[in-house]
């Protein structure tokens, strides 16, 4: 069965973002761009709420073609244009995406029909609300975290409403030159 | 000038201890040679263990029960309980502060000498953080997410950018991140 892998940057005490959605904390450079890059091209499906999901669309599909395009534009933005897409919406219609399935309700049933299908590793980018949902209906197999070396004191935690304890395996870590450390988990359903 | 450095396990979700008061069923997932390793290295670097009311009862019971060479330590080291309302602090070794915590810390950074550790006490730690009194912060992440307990560093906390000094994954599933102010 495939796998639906949690992606996130987090803060060392659990935040993915700061209280009005910042992101400027996050350290994402040539080295680790270079080292996601790997594993994001291996997937074929990512997945999306609404709101990360209008952030993507509104940078990636013209990303690459900017003249000051870094080499991870141009890349990311040919696999994004590419890539099977699955939104969790309550309020998108899916008229008119290429590409793209909306998942407005049903979660547990509609992912785990994804699940089945043959396929790669599902990528969940960012995404903290629909995250939240993935979790507590037990539907993230894995936790691919990129820890930053700060404390932000408040904001949007990765971990809320978590009902049962949760036991994971550390499959790999590795550090990075700008100070994040990478932490990959999966999930130890036994 | 004397180091204060923060040494906690805690689950993936931020918290060092369960819901129920001295609820560390999840160390036991983590523990291990490496663990013990690290803990005897570190309590004999240190001139002192620093601890707030709660955490210092806590270890006082157990430790002054338990037997081996991490418990002689324990046992052994000096140590300093900052505490309003504690009227004796009877565990051996031990200096009971009443006064305020961060300028007798300060004192006794610039006194120069051995490291000074600082385990649980999370409220006391939030003094510190907030203070900007720590010059490490050791953190051991077990590979579990246990969805309540107490977090070591509360929302409200300060925001603090560190450096990462080191990273080390231990056998047990854990990882030990090493940061520096």
């Amino acid at each position: 069965m495939r796998k639906v892998i949690s992606f996130m940057h987090i803060s060392l005490d659990g935040f993915v973002a700061g209280p009005n959605k910042e992101m400027n904390w996050i350290k994402v450079d040539e080295e680790i761009f270079d080292h996601v890059g790997k594993r994001i091209s291996e997937g074929d499906t990512a997945l999306y709420g609404r709101v990360t999901y209008e952030m993507m669309e509104n940078y990636w599909p013209t990303a690459g073609d900017k003249p000051t395009a870094s080499k991870h534009d141009i890349e990311h933005s040919k696999w994004y244009k590419k890539v099977h897409k699955v939104v969790l919406s309550k309020t998108m219609k899916d008229t008119g995406l290429t590409n793209t399935t909306i998942i407005s309700d049903n979660l547990a049933d509609r992912i785990n029909e994804i699940k089945q299908q043959p396929g790669k590793e599902i990528l969940v980018f960012g995404s903290p609300a629909a995250t939240h949902s993935l979790i507590q209906q037990n539907l993230i197999d894995g936790y691919w975290l990129f820890v930053n070396p700060i404390i932000l004191g408040q904001g949007i935690p990765l971990f809320v409403d978590i009902k049962d304890k949760i036991k994971l395996q550390l499959l790999t870590t590795r550090q990075f030159a700008g100070g994040v450390t990478e932490l990959n988990y999966i999930v130890d359903r036994q | 000038m004397r180091k204060l450095i923060m040494w906690n396990v805690i689950t993936l979700d931020g918290y060092f201890e369960g819901n129920q008061n001295w609820d560390l069923s999840f160390l036991n997932i983590v523990w291990g040679q490496e663990l013990e390793k690290l803990s005897i290295e570190q309590l004999n670097a240190a001139d002192y263990l620093v601890f707030g009311r709660v955490t210092y009862e806590g270890m006082a019971e157990y430790w002054t029960k338990e037997e081996g060479e991490i418990a002689d330590l324990m046992n052994a080291i000096p140590k300093l309980v900052f505490s309003k309302t504690l009227k004796s602090a009877e565990w051996n070794n031990t200096t009971l502060i009443s006064q305020n915590a961060s300028a007798e810390i300060k004192k006794l950074k610039e006194q120069g000498g051995r490291d000074m550790y600082v385990f649980g006490s999370a409220n006391l730690s939030e003094t510190f953080v907030n203070d900007d009194l720590f010059d490490e912060y050791r953190i051991g992440i077990a590979p579990v997410i246990l969805g309540s307990g107490r977090p070591l560093f509360r929302q409200g906390i300060a925001s603090k950018k560190l450096s990462l000094v080191s990273t080390q994954p231990l056998m047990t599933g854990g990882v030990v991140l090493s940061y520096s102010r």
